[in-house]
Formats: structure tokens, sequence, C-alpha cells
């Protein structure tokens, strides 16, 4: 009996030794959160740029991770609620230990997950939208890889004047958010000093039926229509405006739409004439190595090639400033010490931007670059009209953000 | 001419859901919420359906048939057990219905935005004027769906039986009507009007899970013409319509969706039991 006890513990010991082993021969991991919308409206943006978030993070990893270290993603669900997102941001700091928080939603839940990241020294990065605390001077803790609806607005101004066949009415259409005033306040100021006159068309988020704005911009007939439209919407206006006869230049701002569905928006209005879309990242249409590569990544970790979109190349740049920001770091790696790294970084991000996503301590946008992309029917596919346009994240125009 | 056939092709999609409320209203008296997420899951399945090959003629036959089975299980597993409940518990459960397809929109089809390929393309000239064909389609479509509820419930004899459940179910009861059999089939005919119209809506716009609110104005639409009238459902569909259209069009477009609630809040205080409704439905403490 004593015998077979010795054995069992014996063996009891081993297995603990064991474990002891194989505990201290696995280094311990970065943990990072990620907090998006995965079942809320914006689904269709937010969770494409996961899955290229995903892809590169999962590239790290298979390679041998960060300093030797696997990256570890925790990820929550705000649906799109902004008290949901600072909650699960306070949960994930206090209960799983993250050091950052990554990507985040739509404008409207910023502001709150920004204030929280400061109070619990922990950098939060958003991936779409980007609101003015990461712009200069910027607030500590608050960085962003998205698209300053500031910065965005600006430049379309700029963008918009080769593409208007005359400076004549620039009509900016937007939805009825703190991010589109922004968007269409800097747009009308640009277009203004460009000799543009300005008709802003702003309709209320929630608006699923897009018939009467088309019947509007077809009445306006503007020179040229500017969209700072999310997801869904800036295909539905498309789709609508076309519908109802305007035939002029459309310019969309790449708010994190997917390709395809633009496409579809045309076939759909028959007509494919005069779409023009402008975007802080490459399109996954743009004919570059990196997109290809992007794709494969994408579809490793089960992105169908047919829905690969900019959404997922956003992500991938999202997940490499991720990865750069936590090398950077080294390890041990906590919040106060990842703001460090962030607050003063420069990533190459290669053909998917005109340069660097760069990171200084007083500007956590950095400076963008812009491209401009018109339909090509033959292809079927958006081709680039030009090189990129630099945006200083340093505005030019002051413009209230609330009307 | 083409922002009348716009209006009226919006205000269609409305009174095809809102006669789905009003029918499910009158006949067991549960303000059904969930209407918008039947219509647009239903969207979604002809969508998909259209996507992988199939015709529009099989996919919204197929579509029709899963709804009135939805339809069915909503009424057998959640709403006949609730008969004799205080009103509130009528309206939690459509809440936690509506909660629930939302989930299943996520999961089924990953919340995307769908387009569908319209049925016609081009234009069609009427009166002079360039119509778009897809406006057309839809708003003939749905008027012509809502008539055919309406006549169904006023000419025949199953309509008969639904009038008779809604004046009093206890003396119909009596009188030896079904009314398992009658509120079900409400329940089936109220999904079907729901799929149609998230099918017309699927022609003229994107579907997507926000798409759900197309179920809001059409409740405002019932609560402007009454909760049980049809002929109010149908007034407070085109009144919705038209507010909307009006602001988007002629004033500030942010605006837009704040018309039909004002519209309903002065209709309300008015006449709190709506425009067509009846006065006795209304309780309040």
């Amino acid at each position: 009996m004593s015998q077979r006890i010795a054995v069992v513990a014996g063996i009891a010991l081993l297995l603990c030794a064991g474990i002891g082993v194989t505990s201290s021969q696995t280094p311990q991991p970065y943990v990072i959160g990620y907090i998006s919308d995965f079942s809320g409206p914006f689904v269709d943006t937010f969770s494409p740029v996961h899955d290229g978030f995903r892809a590169h993070i999962d590239r790290v990893n298979t390679a041998g991770g960060v300093n030797g270290r696997q990256i570890q993603t925790i990820v929550r669900d705000d649906q799109l609620n902004a008290t949901r997102a600072a909650s699960l941001m306070r949960e994930l700091v206090t209960s799983e230990a993250v050091n950052s928080i990554w990507s985040l939603s739509l404008s409207s839940t910023l502001p709150g997950v920004y204030t929280l990241a400061k109070r619990l020294s922990v950098p939060a990065i958003s991936s779409v939208s980007a609101i003015k605390s990461t712009l200069p001077p910027a607030e500590d803790y608050a960085y962003s890889t998205g698209s300053p609806f500031e910065v965005a607005g600006e430049v379309s101004a700029k963008l918009a004047a080769p593409v208007a066949p005359s400076k004549g009415k620039l009509m900016c259409v937007t939805i009825d958010s703190a991010g589109g005033f922004a968007a269409c306040g800097h747009t009308a100021a640009a277009a203004g000093a460009m000799g543009f006159t300005n008709d802003p068309l702003m309709f209320p988020p929630a608006k699923v039926e897009y018939g009467a704005i088309g019947e509007r911009i077809a009445s306006s007939q503007p020179a040229i229509v500017v969209t700072h439209l999310p997801a869904g919407l800036a295909p539905g206006v498309l789709l609508a405006a076309r519908s109802a006869g305007y035939r002029g230049p459309m310019l969309l701002h790449n708010v994190a739409f997917n390709e395809a569905t633009l496409v579809k928006a045309m076939e759909t209005a028959g007509n494919f004439e005069n779409t023009y879309v402008f975007s802080r990242y490459v399109l996954a249409h743009d004919p570059l190595p990196e997109v290809a590569e992007i794709g494969r990544a994408a579809e490793a970790v089960g992105v169908k090639p047919a829905d690969f979109s900019g959404n997922h190349i956003a992500g991938w740049v999202h997940g490499k400033v991720a990865v750069a920001a936590l090398t950077k770091c080294g390890f041990p790696c906590n919040g106060e010490k990842l703001n460090g790294a962030l607050s003063n970084l420069s990533v190459d991000v290669g053909g998917l931007s005109g340069g660097p996503v760069v990171f200084q301590p007083a500007d956590h946008q950095g400076t963008s670059w812009w491209k401009t992309y018109s339909f090509d029917s033959a292809s079927k596919k958006f081709r680039p009209t030009g090189d990129w346009v630099e945006a200083p994240s340093k505005l030019t125009y002051t413009v209230g953000d609330k009307k | 001419m083409q922002q009348l056939t716009s209006v009226l092709g919006v205000a269609g999609i409305y009174a095809l859901l809102a006669t789905g409320i009003v029918l499910v209203y009158r006949t067991s008296r549960v303000v059904n919420l969930a209407q918008g997420h039947l219509a647009i899951l239903c969207a979604f399945c002809v969508a998909a359906l259209l996507a992988a090959g199939y015709h529009w003629t099989a996919a919204l036959p197929v579509t029709i048939a899963v709804g009135c089975l939805i339809a069915a299980v909503i009424y057998f597993a959640v709403m006949r057990r609730i008969v004799g409940e205080p009103a509130f518990v009528g309206l939690m459960a459509t809440v936690g219905i509506a909660i629930l397809l939302r989930g299943v929109m996520v999961v089924a089809f990953g919340g995307v935005t769908i387009t569908t390929q319209p049925l016609l393309n081009g234009s069609i000239q009427l009166f002079g004027a360039d119509l778009s064909a897809t406006q057309v389609l839809v708003a003939v479509a749905a008027w012509g769906v809502v008539g055919a509820i309406v006549s169904v419930n006023q000419f025949t004899s199953i309509g008969l039986l639904m009038r008779a459940t809604t004046e009093n179910v206890v003396l119909a009861a009596q009188r030896g009507v079904n009314i398992d059999r009658i509120v079900c089939l409400a329940w089936v005919i109220a999904v079907c009007a729901a799929a149609t119209g998230g099918f017309l809506h699927s022609q003229r716009a994107f579907v997507s899970t926000a798409a759900i609110l197309i179920g809001v104005n059409a409740l405002i639409a019932a609560l402007i013409g009454g909760m049980d009238s049809f002929i109010g459902a149908v007034i407070g569909a085109l009144a919705v319509a038209a507010s909307e259209h009006f602001v988007l069009l002629h004033f500030e477009a942010r605006y837009a969706d704040l018309a039909p609630v004002c519209l309903m809040l002065v209709i309300l205080t008015i006449r709190p039991w709506g425009l067509f409704g009846t006065q006795e439905d209304v309780e309040r403490v």
C-alpha cells in the first residue's frame, strides 16, 4: 500500500515538475485588448477591420511573436454603445490586465474611452474613426490610425478641385454626428477658400431609405458631391442620387465601406461614371504586391477573396502599428511604458499609404496621405487617378465641431 | 411625379408593415415591436437566396414560407402561452423576439450590408414623366398587397371570423370560432406582409441590420392611424412617408426623422386612440 502511495506521489511530483518546466519555458505573452462593434449597426465595417488586424497578429505570432513572446488579443463587442465601450475597457484593464485597447468603433464611442484611457494610464488606439483628441495638441493616451474627420474634410476639398468640372456648388453629404459636423465643416471651410460655394446636406444617422436624399441632390445639381459617410451609407446615397438622375461627380470618403458594395450600388444604378473614392490607405482593388499579400493572409483567417476589402487593409495597418509599439516597448510592457513607446513611433507601411504612420508626443495622428480612385468600368475595379496627397494633422481652417 | 412615386413606394412599405401590426393588435391585443426585424430578416433571406442563384420567383415564396413558419413558432411558442396576461407582457415578449431576431441576422448573415439586383431596370414613361421602373414596381406591389390584406379581412369568411375575434373574443369562442387558428393566422399574415415589405425595401435600398428601423416608422404609422384600424394604418403610412420626404427635400434634412414623431405626438395629444382608432381601446392611468 505504502509502495503504491509512493508511486502515485512520485508521478504527481513529476507531473508538477513537468508543468513547472513547461510554464517556465513558455514566455508570458503580451496581452492586449480589442474593443469594436461585432453585433451592432456597423458590424460589416468593424468585423473586416478585426479580420485584417487578426491576420497580421497571427502572422507575427506564427513567426515567433514579438521579442520572443506571443501576442494574446482579448476581444470585446461594444455594439456601438459608448457606455458599454467604456465599461468594457475598464473590465479589460482591471480583470484581464491588458496594456492597451485597440480598434474601438465609431467616433461616438471614442471620447469616453479616451477619457478612461488617461485615467487608467492605458493607451487606446482607434482604427477607423478619429476625433480631435488625437490631433495636435493630442490628449495623452489617445491615438488613432484611422481617418480624422477634420483632416479628411480639408483634404476632400483639395481632391475635389481636379474632379469637379467647374468651381460651382460643392455639396457635402454626411450624417448628423460630431464626426459629420467636423468633416463637412472643414470641407466647407477649405472648399470656400478654393472658390466653391457650399451646400451641405446632413441627415439622421438612423436613416435607412435614401430616396429623398437622392432627389435633393439631383434637384440641387451641384458641381460635385463629397460624402463623409460610414459603411453602407455612402453606397446607399450614391445609388439614390444616381437613381434620382444626378450624373455629376461624386467623391466618396472611404470611411470603411466595402468596395464590392459600392460596385454593386453602381451596377444597380446602371451608372459607372463619375464615381470617385478617396482613402487614407489603399483600396483592395489597388494592384500592389502588399495588397495581394494581405489578401492571402486574410484568406488564412477565413476571409473569402470576394469579401476582401479596404477594411482588411486598415485592420492590417492597425496590427502593424500594434506590433511595432509592443516591439519598442519591450517586456514587461505596461500601459504607461507602451504609451511612451507609442508617443514616439514611426511605422513603415510600405505602399499601403503615402508615408509611414508617425506618432509624436503632441501629435497622435501624424501626417496622413490620401489617394483618389476612380472606377474603371472595363476592369470593374477602382484605379488610382494620381499620386498620394499629403495632409498634415495640424489643421489649416478653424471650424466649430458643433453647428 | 417622381417624388410622388417615391413617397408612394416608401409609404407602401410602411403600410405593409403597419397593417401587419394592426392585424396582430386587433386579434390578440399585442403591440408587435418586432415587425421591422421580421421584415429585414426576410429581406436577408431573399437576398441570400438570390445571391445563391435562385430566381426571385423561387426566393420570395420560399422566404414567405419560412416567414409563415417563424410566425407559427412565435405564436405557439410564445404568444399562446401569455394569453390572458397583462398587455405589457405581450409587448415585452415582442421586444424579446426582436432582440432574438437581430441576433439571428448577425449570426446567420454576418450583419453585412447586402444589395439585391432590381427586378426591373430602366425607366417608365407615366403622365409624361420619366419614372424609375423599380420605384413604380415597389409602389404598385406594396399597395397591391396592402389592398389584398384589407380585402381578406373585409370580404372573406376568414376575415369575418377575424373581425368577430376582434369585436368580442369570448363571444366568438362561444360561437365556435377557433381562436387559436385565427390569431395564428393573423401572425402568419402579418409576417407575410413584413416579408413582402422587407423584399420591396431591398429593391429600393440596401439590406442591413440598421434597416430594422423601418419597423419604427410602421409603428408610428399605426399609432397615428389607430392601432385597430386598417384605413388608419394606410393614412398613417402616407402621413409618415410624406412628412419625412417633405422635410428632407425642403427643410433641414437632419430633422427628417423628427417630422413623423412630432406628427404622431400632435395627433395622439388630440386623439389618443389615433385618427381612426377605437376610443375604448385606450386605457390610461
